[in-house]
């Protein structure tokens, strides 16, 4: 089986190296004619053509074997099995003034802190933490089995508890994995409310990141596709620069895209079921062993071989053939 | 670190200076031409310009590097990182601290009482070993500054935060203990412990500590109380943090040391009285001593193999070097 499929592409080198061999031929004889001589021109033809074709063919197969080498075939491998023993869930609520948009009610905001206060209930005997996300992210509770110091802010969550604008998706994200400790087999769950909206930060890598970790990610799109206006402390509707009513919409594009790798769902908060579903995502995180099968990768052969072209690629130039180069 | 999976093969790097010495400096190596000037018709030939010689140098090097990175390569080198498992639970602590006015008092010097004791406290955490620590304070209030955990960078960064009269003036002791136990309450440790510090007497709170030790000795908390300072008159000198009023000058210092050693007593735990930043030290270091216990442990050793990104640089380095040499440099072998 191959694992890295994406080194096939180095294949690609083959036509060009095959140009460059060609052209050296051609090159090579017509410049070893002028600087040999005519007068044995007949004999350093001969060396250079056994010479070039073996140097040539080597260097083929140097390349081709060391593209192989980066393939990573792998066979055989180990079996192990980790189990947990407990679950670390990270509550990462996105404060920006969006979230308190009410086309979901009471608003967005509320919906989650209700959920979170939701799922403290349901989940007794886990540790928490909470960190919340603006222009950037910051641990207001560390993992905890206190839960009820959790419970105790969640009342006070608001857009103007930081001054930060924007609503930094990265930041927050980043804040909730640095928020697990080490040195324990729990499982890493980070649930995390947001809307989407006018969200910064690069979260391409993220998904890779976190399955390395082994976190797993409850994505709540909080929110709906067809918006709400938002209202200033005032209580006059927002207006952006064109004079228009501005209009807050869930981007559940971006949230969906999210959950593309098998650690990290999404789900919408406005969904009856929701509490359900996710416990049971969680409870299914819980108790699901860490099966990983560590195949042996055969990378060797193709390197030693690699390595063995190369070096007789060298050795082809450096012994003079029939005392001439 | 990184470790070798087939450190045998690392011998093979020994064919590289021979290699070196045969391609580049022995006498009778072929890919080289001899010929005789006499029967060149063209221009004589003129020394090599500096910067294609270097550049031909460089990309030598290259090559012999692409090649040294390939034979590491195939000995299997990986990173290794160990991460000790805890298979058993800490001792929960929680320290409840006093941050009323008097623990300003100069007789702990060169800080005050309060330093002092944020300093002892810091040592004492940084000394622990996976127990989860929390902090709670107290003045005319109290709060919860860290709910237990094991997070040390956050209790460590939240300790350093803590100001005098944040909690306005007076002593909420019995307030402090009750809300330790409160957010001890979840706690799954088979011990747990409150380590109480004080320079003075309850006066404030709804609670009596008497009552708070009740409570804490039916959760099966331990309270160890440390009370701090000398008795007498000692010089005092603090910053309002509302006004930022510096405030100067003599109190009658003295702390209740009969509700200490009560309070310590229904919990089973014991009073100490610290009269220097030395006395404090040494007790916290005997409650470190006293409140440990055995953990099972295990070392993971994870490994994170680097030997395709070897594989890939030593291979684009020696295509570099064949390229320069072919295209650019018309080298005929």
């Amino acid at each position: 089986m191959v694992s890295r499929p994406d080194a096939f592409l180095l294949f690609f080198i083959l036509p060009p190296l095959f140009f460059v061999l060609f052209k050296r031929y051609k090159r090579g004889k017509r410049d070893l004619s002028a600087i040999g001589g005519k007068w044995r021109s007949g004999l350093l033809m001969d060396v250079f053509l056994i010479k070039w074709f073996f140097s040539s063919l080597l260097i083929i197969l140097f390349v081709i074997f060391s593209i192989l080498a980066l393939a990573e075939f792998t066979g055989g491998g180990k079996t192990t099995v980790e189990s947990s023993s407990g679950v670390d869930l990270v509550f990462t609520v996105d404060i920006s003034g969006s979230m308190l948009g009410t086309d979901v009610y009471p608003s967005r905001l509320k919906r989650s802190t209700d959920l979170i206060s939701a799922f403290i209930e349901n989940l007794p005997g886990e540790r928490f933490s909470l960190v919340v996300f603006k222009g950037s992210g910051i641990k207001i509770i560390p993992i905890t089995e206190d839960s009820s110091s959790v419970n105790t802010v969640l009342p006070y969550l608001n857009p103007d508890i930081f001054s930060s604008e924007g609503s930094n998706l990265e930041s927050g994200i980043r804040t909730a994995i640095n928020s697990f400790t080490s040195g324990e087999e729990r499982k890493k769950i980070i649930l995390l409310f947001t809307d989407g909206e006018s969200f910064s930060g690069n979260t391409s890598l993220l998904s890779k990141e976190v399955k390395l970790k082994e976190i797993t990610i409850l994505i709540f799109g909080t929110g709906t596709d067809q918006g709400t206006e938002l209202y200033s402390l005032s209580g006059e509707p927002l207006i952006d620069d064109k004079g228009n009513i501005v209009i807050s919409r869930q981007n559940t594009a971006l949230l969906q895209e999210l959950a593309v790798s098998e650690n990290i769902f999404y789900l919408n908060i406005s969904d009856s079921s929701v509490l359900n579903n996710s416990i049971d995502i969680i409870n299914k995180q819980a108790g699901a062993a860490v099966i990983s099968n560590n195949k042996e990768s055969r990378y060797q052969i193709f390197l030693s071989a690699a390595i063995l072209f190369i070096f007789l690629y060298i050795s082809v130039r450096i012994f003079p053939w029939k005392n001439t180069f | 670190m990184i470790t070798f999976d087939f450190p045998g093969m690392l011998l093979f790097i020994a064919i590289l200076p021979p290699l070196i010495f045969l391609r580049h400096f022995w006498k009778n190596r072929g890919g080289r031409l001899s010929f005789s000037f006499t029967i060149w018709q063209k221009e004589v030939f003129k020394p090599g310009i500096y910067l294609s010689n270097l550049i031909l140098f460089l990309s030598s090097f290259l090559f012999w590097i692409g090649f040294l990175l390939l034979l590491i390569a195939n000995a299997g080198p990986s990173l290794v990182s160990r991460e000790r498992i805890y298979l058993t639970r800490g001792i929960d602590i929680i320290f409840v601290l006093d941050e009323s006015p008097s623990m300003a008092g100069k007789d702990f010097l060169p800080d005050n009482r309060f330093e002092s004791a944020k300093d002892v406290i810091k040592t004492f955490v940084k000394g622990r070993d996976h127990d989860p620590v929390g902090l709670v304070s107290f003045g005319k209030n109290a709060v919860l500054r860290v709910p237990p955990g094991l997070d040390y960078e956050y209790f460590l960064e939240h300790l350093e935060g803590l100001q005098l009269m944040d909690l306005g003036n007076g002593t909420a002791m019995g307030m402090g203990i009750a809300v330790a136990c409160l957010h001890l309450d979840k706690s799954t440790a088979k011990e747990k412990v409150i380590i109480l510090l004080t320079d003075g007497d309850n006066n404030a709170g709804e609670i009596l500590p008497e009552s708070a030790a009740n409570i804490a000795a039916a959760m099966g908390i331990k309270i160890y109380s440390v009370g701090i300072g000398s008795s007498g008159e000692v010089p005092l000198e603090f910053t309002d943090p509302e006004t930022g009023k510096i405030y100067r000058g003599m109190f009658e210092s003295g702390y209740n040391e009969e509700i200490l050693k009560e309070i310590s007593e229904i919990t089973r735990g014991e009073f100490f009285q610290a009269l220097s930043p030395g006395a404090l030290n040494t007790i916290m270091s005997s409650i470190d001593s006293l409140e440990r216990i055995e953990k099972r442990t295990r070392l993971d050793i994870n490994t994170t193999s680097i030997h395709r990104e070897l594989i890939l640089i030593g291979f684009i380095l020696i295509l570099v070097d064949f390229f320069l040499k072919k295209w650019i440099f018309r080298e005929v072998l």
